[in-house]
């Protein structure tokens, strides 16, 4: 059972990925601002992050690199989900420390398949403590 | 005098063959061409006429030393020979007559001497077998003292005719000689000896005359030559010179003689004037090419102008593309998103009907969105075309203020309509979107339940429409901007907003397409007003019944 937390200030996109979200086993939170979600990640250190770019208070990448400066959760993934997918803008959030991008507009199984994917992708966290 | 024409000849520079000379001068000189050549560059050009004027002047005195001298004294010898002929005439009758009388030879002689007072004396001298003796002399002293022997008497031996000059004591003395022929035999010789002293100095005093009015004429001449060299030659060739270094330095400006004012024969003034045109067609030449560059210059303005305007487009169009890219995925992410879960997903009957309502009002939305571009685009081409008609405005603006309470009742709207009626001419339909817009903005950029306010005045011709919230403003950096299209406020109390980001672009085009203007004023953080200004109906006012 993996955590992961979404954060998205359109309240259409949130009832989505709810609905999409709700046949998993994931515990899912969802944020609806940069601020919100910053604070709901330092409670619980999920698994996975899903962020929007353009939200109030704090954005997209200003949440990531919040997320950078702190131990706790600096190592946590984060896929930005975005409507601006122009190659520019994608190389932009790989830059700004994004793991993967998922282009807006998405499907419910789309959004399931990348959340599982990306759970995968993440290094044991065993190995991780040991090393650290 | 001189120095204009010794810089002059700097000017010009050396002496070697300048490129324009015509081809015929270029061909291999000689040195002694080449020498004159370099005399010329050297010589200043008044030296040049003092010279000659010099020459005439030694030619004329040589002329007369001589020409004129020799010749004044042969007239005299001729004198003097005519006399001794004379003299002749009478010795011989004296022979004839029997009068060997030396004493009354003498006598006669005396008289003769008496007449001309240059004649120092008179000899006859009588060939006695073959050699000369001296006869009888106007002189008698000198009978006793016998002859002179500085005098040569071989030539009166001889019965030549003879004239000699001999100098004794400081004095030139002519001596002309003369046979006496008798009977085919010279038998004697007459000899006539006259002092030179008058004539010398008559011809010394000639001579001084003759030198001092040559050196008069000559200083006559040269101040004439001087003046007419300093007028006509010297002083425009300095002023040609000053021009011309004026023209090296940059300066074009010349004063042109009249058009119309006829060549001159003045070789130099015609030079001079030639130069001045040749300056003038340099200086309109310049001035033409000037005229080219700054012509180029600004061309090359517009260019820039036309090309920063064309990136300025391309900057928009990639931000269009851009911002329309992502103005249709959010919309298309709920059409997405619940078409699917309704496809694939077990969902209850009122998730349906919830869903079914969500993908409805996002359809919706992205049609609104293609609608305004279209609209904005038509307009902006000029391809819309209004349905023009007389419109009550404060009737608009009524019915959008109760249509828009439905929606967002949570804003108080009020209403301040001008008791005069606003009609203006124009497209019921546009009206009604200017003021849709600009109340769903003030509506949406308004997050309390602040109230929104909408004014109609009727003054001079116009109706002044108003339409204030209390909302969150706009910088003052970004006034300008909002009526630009997609220039939607980034800023984070706005970031929920939704909206086309046409909105406001759409208002001022159909603003201007009813001949009115837009413009907005904001306090940042305490709201914004929008004020739009229509001309009214100028015609009669539509009949009561008819409204």
């Amino acid at each position: 059972m993996s955590v992961v937390v979404f954060c998205e200030d359109q309240e259409l996109i949130v009832k989505l990925i709810r609905v999409a979200m709700r046949s998993t086993a994931h515990v899912v939170h969802v944020a609806s601002s940069g601020s919100e979600g910053l604070a709901l990640i330092e409670r619980l250190v999920p698994d996975l992050v899903f962020t929007d770019i353009a939200m109030p208070d704090l954005d997209g990448y200003a949440l990531i690199a919040a997320l950078k400066e702190r131990p706790a959760v600096a190592n946590v993934r984060v896929i930005v989900m975005s409507a601006s997918v122009q190659r520019a803008q994608q190389d932009e959030a790989f830059r700004r420390g994004a793991a993967g991008f998922l282009a807006k507009p998405f499907g419910p199984a789309e959004l399931r398949r990348r959340v599982d994917e990306e759970l995968l992708a993440i290094p044991p966290k065993d190995a991780s403590v040991h090393v650290g | 005098m001189t120095t204009p024409i010794a810089v002059d000849a700097a000017v010009i520079g050396p002496p070697a063959i300048p490129a324009s000379v015509p081809r015929a001068a270029v061909r291999p000189t000689s040195p002694l061409r080449s020498l004159l050549s370099r005399l010329d560059m050297a010589v200043p050009l008044a030296l040049k006429v003092a010279v000659p004027v010099i020459a005439a002047m030694v030619l004329l005195v040589a002329g007369y030393l001589a020409v004129a001298l020799p010749s004044l004294q042969r007239d005299l010898v001729d004198q003097y020979v005519a006399e001794a002929r004379q003299v002749g005439i009478i010795v011989q009758e004296h022979y004839t007559t029997g009068g060997t009388d030396r004493l009354a030879l003498g006598a006669v002689l005396r008289d003769i001497d008496r007449f001309d007072s240059s004649v120092l004396r008179i000899n006859v001298y009588r060939i006695v077998s073959g050699s000369p003796v001296l006869w009888a002399t106007s002189a008698p002293s000198e009978l006793a003292t016998g002859l002179p022997d500085s005098y040569d008497l071989e030539p009166i031996a001889t019965g030549a005719s003879l004239h000699r000059i001999e100098s004794r004591d400081g004095v030139r003395v002519l001596e002309t000689v003369s046979p006496i022929v008798v009977g085919g035999s010279i038998v004697a010789s007459v000899g006539i000896y006259s002092t030179l002293n008058t004539f010398d100095t008559a011809t010394a005093t000639m001579t001084r005359l003759v030198v001092l009015l040559t050196l008069a004429g000559a200083a006559v001449v040269a101040i004439l030559v001087g003046l007419i060299l300093q007028v006509s030659v010297l002083r425009p060739v300095g002023r040609l010179h000053r021009v011309a270094l004026r023209v090296a330095a940059g300066d074009l400006s010349v004063h042109l003689p009249a058009a119309d004012q006829p060549p001159p024969r003045d070789e130099i003034a015609r030079v001079s004037r030639e130069f001045e045109q040749m300056v003038a067609a340099v200086a309109e030449r310049r001035a033409t090419a000037q005229a080219a560059a700054a012509q180029l210059h600004q061309e090359k303005l517009a260019l820039t102008r036309a090309n920063e305007e064309l990136e300025t487009l391309y900057r928009q169009q990639s931000r269009f593309v851009s911002v329309v890219s992502h103005e249709f995925r959010t919309p298309l992410t709920g059409i997405q998103g619940f078409s699917e879960i309704l496809r694939d997903e077990a969902v209850t009957p009122a998730e349906v009907r919830e869903f079914g309502a969500d993908i409805n009002r996002e359809a919706k939305r992205l049609g609104r969105l293609i609608g305004d571009m279209l609209d904005l685009d038509r307009m902006r081409s000029g391809r819309m075309e209004l349905r023009l008609q007389t419109v009550d405005l404060d009737e608009v603006v009524s019915e959008v203020a109760h249509d828009m309470e439905t929606v967002a009742a949570d804003h108080p709207i009020v209403l301040r309509l001008d008791a005069a009626r606003a009609r203006v001419n124009g497209d019921r339909d546009r009206l009604v979107q200017v003021v849709t817009n600009l109340l769903s903005n003030a509506v949406k950029y308004s997050p309390g339940t602040e109230t929104v306010t909408l004014s109609t005045e009727v003054r001079d011709g116009t109706v002044h429409m108003a339409v204030s919230d209390g909302g969150v403003g706009i910088p003052a950096d970004q006034l300008e901007r909002v009526f630009e299209p997609y220039a939607r406020l980034e800023h984070d109390a706005t970031r929920k907003v939704s909206g086309t980001g046409l909105g406001l672009p759409i208002v001022r085009e159909i603003l201007r397409l009813h001949g009115g203007t837009v413009w907005v004023e904001s306090i940042f953080g305490h709201g914004s007003t929008f004020h739009c200004a229509l001309p009214l109906v100028t015609a009669e006012p539509v009949p009561e019944a008819t409204r």
